[in-house]
Formats: structure tokens, sequence, C-alpha cells
């Protein structure tokens, strides 16, 4: 009975696996940096001096910018289960407990390059608002 | 006789070690002294693609552009025991936006280098403070 215990690992790897992954990706904007920036006051300049080069820039109204810090420290612990049917394919599922994503802060810059407003949260969902085609530069 | 743990005992441990270490690195690191080089109202674009190269990224921001470079570092270190895995990475990078005006003048730039940081760990080890 104690050796079937023993072996259950060894055929459990197959089918069953416990993973916990981190994934960690650039560094946080300190958050006194953040509470720091001043809109109407605050340029483009003193932005980048205190926050460092951002991750996206992105054409906000025609000739403001839209700047964007990101960073994730996504910690993901889950068990999965899958079959392996020969070569006809496989069946799995997974019982997580965070998904990873990027959070990140998105400054906006007006035509003079003058902070307009500062937005935080997640940096898929800010990009959102801001992304569209760029506007047609005039010969 | 021995016990069956005994005997099982190599068969688990050829089994269980399994760890790597991976480092992967995109692009050429971005020299301090050479982006100081660049000076806002009169470094153009064509001196910054002499000395940095094609850029990553492109960005029109209405008459005026942006150029992105980076260097990115990631560091990814495992285990696995059987059943159960352990999996880290580690991103960290060298990033210089460079802004120019509608004559292609450099007006602003904004440098961060931190790929030479990029550490190996385990999820549950405190890196870069946290």
């Amino acid at each position: 009975m104690r050796g079937l215990l023993l072996l259950l690992p060894l055929l459990l790897g197959s089918c069953v696996t416990f993973a916990w992954t981190r994934d960690r990706r650039h560094e946080p904007v300190p958050s006194a940096a953040i509470q720091a920036l001043e809109p109407a006051r605050t340029t483009l300049a003193d932005a980048l001096a205190a926050l460092g080069a951002p991750l996206f820039a992105w054409e906000y109204r025609g000739s403001g910018a839209a700047l964007a810090w990101g960073w994730t420290d996504a910690d993901h612990k889950g068990f999965s289960v899958g079959y392996q049917f020969q070569d006809t394919g496989s069946v799995s599922m997974s019982y997580d407990d965070t998904g990873s994503k990027l959070r990140g802060v998105v400054l906006f810059f007006d035509a003079d390059l003058v902070l307009e407003r500062v937005r935080e949260g997640w940096l898929r969902d800010l990009e959102r608002e801001v992304r569209r085609r760029p506007a047609p530069v005039e010969e | 006789m021995p016990k069956l743990t005994e005997r099982l005992l190599p068969l688990i441990l050829a089994l269980a070690p399994a760890c790597f270490l991976s480092r992967t690195t995109v692009d050429e690191p971005l020299r301090k002294e050479q982006l100081a080089r660049f000076v806002p109202g009169e470094t153009t674009a064509k001196d910054v693609v002499e000395a940095l190269g094609a850029p990553n990224e492109v960005v029109q921001l209405g008459t005026r552009s942006a150029y992105r470079y980076d260097f990115t570092v990631e560091k990814t270190a495992g285990f696995t025991l059987i059943i159960i895995t352990f999996l880290n990475d580690d991103t960290r990078a060298d990033r210089a936006w460079l802004f120019f005006d509608k004559d292609d003048v450099l007006t602003h730039a904004g440098s961060t280098l931190q790929a030479s940081g990029t550490e190996y760990a385990m999820p549950w080890q405190t890196i870069h403070g946290r």
C-alpha cells in the first residue's frame, strides 16, 4: 500500500500538476512621484525627469501626447488537470487565482505638452481610451 | 532486505530534479553616456539614428514624433518536482524615448536604465524590494 502511495505522484505527474509562477516586469512608478504631478503645471520634461522613460507613447487629441508607464507582479498559483489522447489532441482545464495583467499610469499632455490629467489602472483598459488612428499630417 | 522506499529512492532521485535558468535579451544595451550626448534644441532625428540605429518604434504625435529605443533582459528560473512546478520571470529594460518637433529637432528625452538589475529568483523570493 505504501509503495502505491509512493508511485502515485509519479503516475499523476502526467495529468495533474501544481504550478506556482511569478511574472515581474518593469519597475513600478513610485506613488510619491505620481502624487507630485500637477495638472496644468507639470510639463513633459518634468514628467520624464520624475518617472523616466515610459513604456508607450500615443497621440492624444491631435497634437497632444499620452504616455504610459506599466509594470506587473503577477503571482500565479494553480492546479491543472489534463489528459493526452495519443496524437489526436488533448483536453485540459485549470484553476487559477490571478490573471497576468499590466498595471500602470497614463499621463495626458495637451498640445503645449503640459499635463492635462493622470489616470491610473490596468494599462489595457487605459489604452483603449487613447488609441486611435494618428491624425493626418498636412504636406 | 531493503525497504520499498529504499528501492524506489534511486528512481525518485532520477525523475525528481529538473531545474533550469534561461536568459533572453532583445536588442543592444543603451549606454548612459551615449544618451547624454543628445541635446534638446540641437540634436536632430538623423543624429540619433546615426548614433543608435533604427528605433524600435516611431510614433506620430500630431506634427511631432517620438522614437523609442529598448533593450530588454528576461531571466527565468524554474524548478519541477514530479507534479510541482515553480517558475519565476523577471523582466527589466533599458528604454529611451526621444521627442522631436516638426523639423525633427530633439525637444525632450527620457531614459530608464534597469536591464542590468534583472535577477534569477524563485516565486517566493523578494527581488527589487517586492
